[in-house]
């Protein structure tokens, strides 16, 4: 793919989702926004480097995702929860039916959150990645993706139903003495 | 399947993709098929990816962000034609620029030509003929004299012939009628031919004697019959050629 009218075919069939996704990076719609047009940018000087029209969305997400890295390098914009903060999925009562998840709450807990997590957990939820893609994306192992997966998993269940738990993940304190962690980078 | 095991792969497995492979969700289905418990761990973990799959997507899309994306684009586009523009025509000045100078030094280095200098060597050829002709041998490294006394004022041309391929020098006499002509061929004896034991030669119309000297062979060409020659020379009573 080397020409103009191929990357407008590209802007209509991405543009919205790599919006979400980039909102989703960076928690606010002028930066979205942003690095929506600069990913397109990116892509129309480097068009040539696209071989496999197929790979197309998985590119113009790398490509998106390097630029917000790039943006965030020097200035650690979020107060982010530390890593051991996140614990194992919580237990619910099965006859208590979850609520549903207020998107403006969703993107606070998001921002707190790492980078390392928040990448897999968006990408995970758009439901059009595999663990195999989003390990590309991140160019980390498939098993840490499966592991921040689901460390970040229960890191969103605590913060968006932190009343229905009957088990509390724990505190970073307290993770810290217990010393076992049920999950961690690499498992499985 | 036990419990804890069917707890683990809940964690990870997706809905809309079988990422675990066909023999462990085989298992993990056989098992929630007659576990309550971790039947319902699995409906709640369902309705949270759910919930949250929905809230993710939840993102709306600003109505005029496809034009502004488009318009972005257009105008890195534009700068990059620029900026291709730019290198080319940086290109083509660098090679205009140095084409010239190329050019300045070639026509530097180049002679002028000069007319006043032509109608002087002209007006010196035909006041002084002899001079000239004796200048332009040295020049030629001949010697400055032919064998025979001939009336200078009668030369017409000094310069080269194409002898077997060979530029060989040769000056002209012409008489002053136009109709008989006598051409001094001088090879030198620097190997470039064999110049041992020649003979003369005698044609219809022509005749040629062969003048043999230390540094040079001087082959005289002439018309006008066997006693053509000297109507070329002062004295009329020649040497007489080598042969």
């Amino acid at each position: 793919m080397s020409s103009a009218h191929g990357l407008h075919a590209l802007i209509d069939a991405h543009y919205e989702s790599l919006y979400r996704y980039a909102y989703r990076l960076s928690g606010t719609a002028t930066d979205a926004e942003d690095l929506t047009q600069e990913t397109f940018g990116k892509a129309l000087t480097h068009l040539s480097q696209l071989r496999d029209p197929e790979r197309a969305k998985a590119w113009l997400f790398r490509i998106l995702r390097n630029l917000y890295l790039h943006q965030v390098r020097d200035t650690k914009r979020h107060k982010e929860i530390p890593l051991e903060a996140i614990g194992d999925l919580p237990h619910r009562p099965p006859d208590d039916p979850l609520p549903e998840v207020d998107p403006v709450q969703l993107q606070q807990a998001l921002n707190d959150l790492d980078e390392a997590f928040r990448t897999p957990l968006i990408l995970f939820y758009f439901e059009e990645f595999s663990y195999r893609d989003i390990a590309e994306q991140m160019d980390v192992p498939i098993g840490t993706v499966m592991s921040r997966l689901a460390r970040g998993k229960a890191y969103l269940r605590n913060r968006l139903f932190p009343n229905t738990d009957q088990r509390e993940a724990p505190r970073p304190d307290e993770k810290a003495a217990s010393g076992s962690p049920k999950v961690t980078d690499g498992v499985p | 399947m036990e419990c804890r095991d069917a707890q683990f792969y809940l964690r990870f497995q997706r809905h809309a993709t079988d990422e675990l492979g066909g023999e462990v969700t085989s298992a993990l289905r056989q098992h929630l098929d007659r576990c309550p418990v971790c039947a319902a761990e699995a409906q709640v973990i369902v309705a949270f990816d759910s919930a949250l799959a929905r809230a993710m997507k939840a993102v709306p899309v600003p109505p005029k962000l496809r034009n502004r994306i488009l318009t972005h684009v257009a105008m890195k586009q534009g700068a990059l034609l620029r900026a291709k523009l730019y290198r080319v025509a940086v290109g083509i000045a660098a090679v205009v620029v140095i084409g010239l100078l190329g050019w300045g030094i070639v026509a530097r280095t180049r002679p002028p030509v000069d007319p006043q200098s032509l109608a002087e060597l002209a007006d010196s050829q035909l006041h002084r003929p002899e001079d000239y002709t004796r200048r332009w041998l040295m020049d030629q490294k001949l010697p400055d004299s032919l064998p025979l006394d001939f009336d200078w004022e009668l030369v017409t041309h000094r310069g080269f012939d194409d002898v077997q391929g060979q530029n060989v020098p040769v000056v002209v006499f012409t008489t002053p009628d136009g109709r008989d002509f006598a051409k001094v061929y001088i090879f030198r004896k620097d190997g470039r031919f064999d110049t041992r034991n020649l003979q003369a030669g005698q044609a219809s119309r022509a005749s040629a004697d062969v003048y043999d000297t230390p540094h040079a062979v001087y082959v005289i060409v002439y018309t006008g019959g066997p006693r053509g020659l000297q109507r070329f020379l002062n004295t009329r009573n020649p040497s007489g050629p080598a042969t």
